[in-house]
């Protein structure tokens, strides 16, 4: 088997995940042959541009829109201020006047210390600036965060304002039995659920909420809680859902959800009572 | 309109228009970052997160980029991919501290995750043949596939997760990528 033929799976492995994709060993063997050929690292090149095929693949979605306020306010441009005031002071300090041969270690005591006034204001200037980009990053950081709140916020106050909202109280079940929630459905705005107490969910798990209609069980969607087992949100409903309602139950499931209920009930609740 | 390459060009040329450029390198592609991002880390928050983390990396690094061969498109994919993983993997390492400094719950429709039409028409058509080439491929590899790209694990890892030999998982993933890479010169 050649060099070659006995690097090609490594560089699959590679290729999609980068080094951290193979054992070290084989990383750092891999990454020493192709650093040598030249036809490893073309192959490379050209299963990274599937991996990049495999990125883009994935299904593309608007991003909310404070987000793009967001990225252009971190992009700052360059403060030249700091360097020219820099420049200037160094222009003046090249212009002194040469005809200093009456007292030539004044002038050069005078350099020195121009220069050394210089470096100091620049430093100062540039921490200023520094500490100006932070503040404003921090800012920028919080504003999208407080926007975040607000659109959770609006978006139930959407649900519980409208007419058609009811409210259906849940009950926790043997596996739960302290858990409880509440769920305003309105057929037009959504559903928001605040649930208190429900146990901590074990690794690649899930819980998924379902609106129990004539016809079937519907997803509503998967969620987490914090870590005092609350948890309170806002999703969309699909017609589906608001069509016959029956029921609403939370299951624990795999992590990602299923199409229809497999795990134990948590909570439930009987739309109407 | 301006070509990837030509707002790249602007950005690192730290111009008046740089800006501008960000914006519009960030309209053509956020939607592709994002949609991505989140594939990988469910949580649309985390989501944001990388995005302006991947496009502040551009603002500083676009100068960096002629040293690279990919599109700008494969180039944003690559670091869009690399940042989550590295959050998802920060992630699995605190979970509970995670959880307690984000109570805030996530809903994600457990919709099922195959290719739509919109997302092939909003992709390249080479990353739509590669989308295609991935949709057709045995449940098998596509497994490794997605548990390789799309939640970072290892080979090694991928093998005992599914229980697998490594040399199985190692063999299987290079048929895939190969089979899909024929897919790319029709």
């Amino acid at each position: 088997m050649s060099a070659h033929q006995e690097f090609q799976d490594a560089i699959a492995g590679y290729a999609l995940g980068g080094p951290a994709a193979l054992d070290p060993a084989e990383a750092r063997a891999l990454e020493t042959h192709l650093a040598a050929c030249a036809d490893c690292r073309a192959e490379l090149a050209e299963l990274r541009r599937v991996a990049s095929g495999i990125g883009l693949s994935a299904i593309a979605e608007d991003p909310p829109a404070h987000l793009r306020t967001a990225v252009l306010n971190q992009a700052i441009p360059e403060n030249p201020a700091i360097h020219q005031t820099h420049s200037v002071i160094h222009e003046m300090h090249t212009n002194h006047p040469t005809h200093s041969n009456i007292v030539p270690w004044m002038l050069a005591a005078a350099s020195i210390a121009l220069v050394v006034a210089t470096g100091f204001y620049a430093m100062m200037a540039r921490q200023q600036a520094t500490d100006a980009l932070n503040a404003k990053a921090a800012a920028n950081a919080r504003v999208v965060s407080l926007q975040r709140q607000l659109d959770g916020l609006s978006a139930r106050i959407d649900v519980l304002s409208a007419p058609d909202a009811v409210q259906v109280k849940l009950a926790g079940q043997p596996d739960a039995p302290n858990a409880s929630a509440s769920v305003v459905m309105s057929p037009t705005k959504g559903m928001v659920l605040t649930a208190e107490n429900l146990p901590a969910l074990a690794a690649g798990t899930i819980y998924q909420l379902w609106v129990v209609t004539k016809q079937a069980p519907v997803s509503i969607g998967t969620f987490e809680v914090a870590a005092d087992g609350s948890v309170t949100g806002t999703m969309p409903i699909s017609r589906n859902a608001s069509i016959d309602p029956v029921a609403i139950a939370v299951t624990i499931e795999p992590a990602g959800g299923v199409p229809a209920p497999t795990g134990p009930k948590v909570l439930v609740g009987v739309v109407g009572h | 309109m301006q070509s990837d390459q030509h707002l790249l060009a602007a950005i690192a040329s730290g111009s008046e228009t740089a800006t501008d450029a960000l914006g519009a390198l960030y309209d053509a592609h956020a939607r592709v970052v994002f949609g991505l991002a989140k594939r990988i880390l469910v949580k649309p928050e985390d989501a944001e997160e990388v995005v302006q983390d991947v496009f502040a990396q551009v603002w500083r690094d676009a100068k960096k980029y002629e040293e690279t061969r990919a599109s700008v498109a494969g180039w944003l994919v690559m670091l869009t991919r690399t940042r989550a993983i590295d959050k998802l993997r920060a992630r699995k390492a605190r979970p509970d501290l995670d959880q307690a400094n984000d109570p805030t719950p996530i809903f994600q429709a457990s919709a099922a995750k195959g290719l739509t039409p919109e997302a092939l028409a909003v992709s390249s058509s080479e990353a739509a043949r590669v989308g295609v080439a991935l949709n057709a491929l045995p449940d098998e590899q596509r497994k490794f596939i997605d548990l390789a790209y799309f939640e970072g694990l290892s080979q090694s890892e991928i093998a005992e997760q599914t229980g697998t030999p490594l040399g199985t998982v190692k063999t299987r993933m290079r048929t895939a990528l190969h089979s899909m890479r024929a897919a790319l010169t029709p």
